[in-house]
C-alpha cells in the first residue's frame, strides 16, 4: 500500500482504538461509540487486514479470530471480500497468508483460502496472546453490534437492529443491504418481521429508541472509501486524485472523513 | 452544447483513462476501435469532436464504464463522452459479423499506454459510417465525408453498404441529396454499377 507513513500511523492509531473496543488491549483510548460512530465488526476485519504491518496485531488478530469467532458475520466477512476490487482481495490473502493466521478457524480460514499450518511455537504464541484479551463482558459493553450479536444471535438480523439505533437513519432497504453487505431480499424479511412486532414503525424507524448513536465510526463504507483513497495515493494525475477524492461518501465513515482530514 | 474535443484534448483524456483503468485494473488490457467524428480528428481530417463513438467494444464492460464515469467527473465532461451508440446503431441493422471486412480494417494504431490501444478504424468503413448517419436536413455528416476527400470507387462501397441496410426510396432521395452535396450522381454510381 503506497499510503504516506504518516497516513499510515494515523489509520493504524484509529484501527487500535477501535480493537480496544473489541477486547484487544491496546494502549489507546477506545472509540466512544455513542460519540463517534458504531464500529462493524467485518468492516473492520477487513479495514486492518489491509493496513496491518508487522507488528503485535499479527499474533492479536488471530488471538481474537479464535476467541470471538462466534460474533463473527462469517458471511459479511466472506461478502466485502467478494465485492473488493481484485488487486484489494489479493492484498488482503497475501496479508493473511502468514504463519499465525494459520491457527484461526477454519471457518475463517475457508472465506480467505488460507492453508497455513501452525506451527507449535506459533500455536504457544497465540495463546499467550488469547490469554491477553479482554473478556466478552468488556466486548458486550463497548460495542453495540457485538452486544446485539450476543443478544439476538450473529447475523444481519442483530445488525439491522443496531443501524437502526443510527439517529435519523432515513436508509431504505436497498442501502440498508448495501450498507450490511447482504441481498435486498434478507433486509426485506427482517424488516417486515421488525415492522410486524412494531420493533420498527412503518418508517422503518423505531419508535421508543432513545439509545441512539451518531452514524457509523467503520461501516463497509469505510472499506470502499479506503480502496478509492489507496488507488488515488498511485494516480499521478491531479484531477483523477481531486474527481476521486470529491466523490468519497463520509455519511457512514468518520474513519475515513478522519483520515483525509487535513489532506493525504 | 457538448464540449468540443480537439486531438489534444482526445488524447489527453484517454491518458487520464489509461491511468484510471492502470490503478484499478492493474492485470487488464484495453483495446478501443474508434470510429466517426473522434477517428478523424485523431487522423487530421477534422478539428475537434463531440464525443469518441466506438465500435469495438460493442458492450462497454465495468472497468470501462467506471473510468468514462471517473473521468467525466474529473474534466467535466458530458457521461457520454466516450460511447458505443455507433455500434449499437449498427447492431440494430446489422449484426457486426455480418459487415463488409473493410469494418475490420484499421487505418491507424495509437497505444496511449501499455494497457490502453486505440485502433481507428479504416477510410472505408468511416466513410461508409458516415454515409448512413447523414441525412439532407443534417449536414455535419457530409461535411466530414468531404473532408475526407473520398475518390468514386469508395463513395460507391459506402453507397453499396447504405442500401444494404435501407434500400426505400426515400433513403434514395436522401443520398441523392446528399451524394450531389458531396459531388457525386447517385444513379451515375448506381448504373455503373450495374454495367
Amino acid at each position: 500500500m503506497n499510503l504516506s507513513k504518516a497516513i499510515k500511523n494515523k489509520a493504524n492509531r484509529m484501527i487500535r482504538r477501535a480493537w480496544v473496543n473489541m477486547g484487544i488491549p491496546f494502549n489507546a483510548p477506545l472509540v466512544n461509540e455513542k460519540r463517534e460512530g458504531i464500529i462493524d465488526v467485518e468492516a473492520l476485519l477487513i479495514t486492518t487486514f489491509l493496513l496491518m504491518g508487522q507488528d503485535r496485531i499479527v499474533t492479536d488478530l488471530p488471538a481474537w479470530i479464535i476467541r470471538f469467532k462466534d460474533v463473527i458475520n462469517h458471511q459479511k466477512l466472506k461478502t466485502l471480500l467478494k465485492n473488493s476490487p481484485e488487486k484489494y482481495r489479493k492484498a488482503v490473502v497475501q496479508k493473511l497468508n502468514q504463519d499465525p493466521f494459520g491457527v484461526t478457524p477454519g471457518s475463517f480460514k475457508n472465506i480467505f483460502g488460507l492453508q497455513k499450518i501452525p506451527t507449535r511455537e506459533i500455536r504457544k504464541t497465540i495463546e499467550i496472546r488469547t490469554s491477553k484479551l479482554n473478556s466478552l463482558e468488556h466486548v458486550a459493553q463497548s460495542s453495540i453490534m457485538s452486544s446485539n450479536r450476543l443478544l439476538y444471535g450473529t447475523g444481519f438480523r442483530a445488525d439491522l437492529i443496531t443501524i437502526t439505533q443510527i439517529k435519523n437513519l432515513k436508509m431504505n432497504g436497498k442501502q440498508l443491504a448495501r450498507l450490511l453487505c447482504t441481498d435486498n431480499s434478507t433486509i426485506s424479511r427482517i424488516l417486515n418481521d421488525l415492522r410486524a412486532c412494531q420493533f420498527l414503525d412503518q418508517d422503518n424507524e423505531r419508535p421508543r429508541n432513545t439509545n441512539l448513536y451518531p452514524g457509523m465510526f467503520i461501516s463497509s463504507h469505510t472499506v470502499w472509501n479506503l480502496y478509492e483513497i489507496l488507488d488515488a495515493v498511485e494516480f499521478r494525475s491531479e484531477e483523477l486524485k481531486k474527481a476521486t477524492y470529491e466523490n468519497l461518501n463520509f455519511k457512514y465513515d468518520k474513519f475515513g472523513l478522519q483520515l483525509v482530514k487535513g489532506g493525504i | 452544447m457538448p464540449q468540443e474535443l480537439t486531438r489534444a484534448e482526445i488524447l489527453e483524456n484517454l491518458n487520464l483513462l489509461s491511468e484510471w483503468l492502470r490503478v484499478k485494473y492493474p492485470s487488464d488490457t484495453f483495446e478501443l476501435m474508434v470510429v466517426g467524428g473522434a477517428a478523424m480528428t485523431l487522423n487530421g481530417f477534422k478539428d475537434q469532436t463531440n464525443d469518441i463513438d466506438l465500435l469495438k467494444p460493442e458492450r462497454l464492460p465495468i472497468p470501462l464504464r467506471g473510468g468514462i464515469t471517473h473521468i467525466s467527473r474529473a474534466k467535466r465532461l458530458p457521461p457520454e463522452w466516450i460511447n458505443t451508440n455507433a455500434a449499437n446503431i449498427l447492431r440494430r441493422v446489422k449484426p457486426l459479423k455480418e459487415l463488409p471486412d473493410y469494418f475490420n480494417e484499421i487505418s491507424r494504431t495509437i497505444d496511449i499506454s501499455e494497457n490502453l490501444k486505440v485502433n481507428l478504424i479504416g477510410r472505408q468503413a468511416l466513410i461508409a459510417l458516415k454515409l448512413l448517419a447523414t441525412t439532407p436536413s443534417y449536414t455535419k455528416h457530409s461535411v466530414d465525408i468531404k473532408s475526407l476527400n473520398p475518390s468514386k470507387e469508395e463513395i460507391k462501397e459506402a453507397v453499396q453498404f447504405v442500401l444494404s441496410i435501407d434500400n426505400n426510396e426515400l433513403r434514395r432521395d436522401d443520398l441523392l441529396i446528399v451524394l450531389r452535396y458531396i459531388g457525386f450522381d447517385l444513379n451515375e454510381l448506381i448504373q455503373s454499377d450495374k454495367k
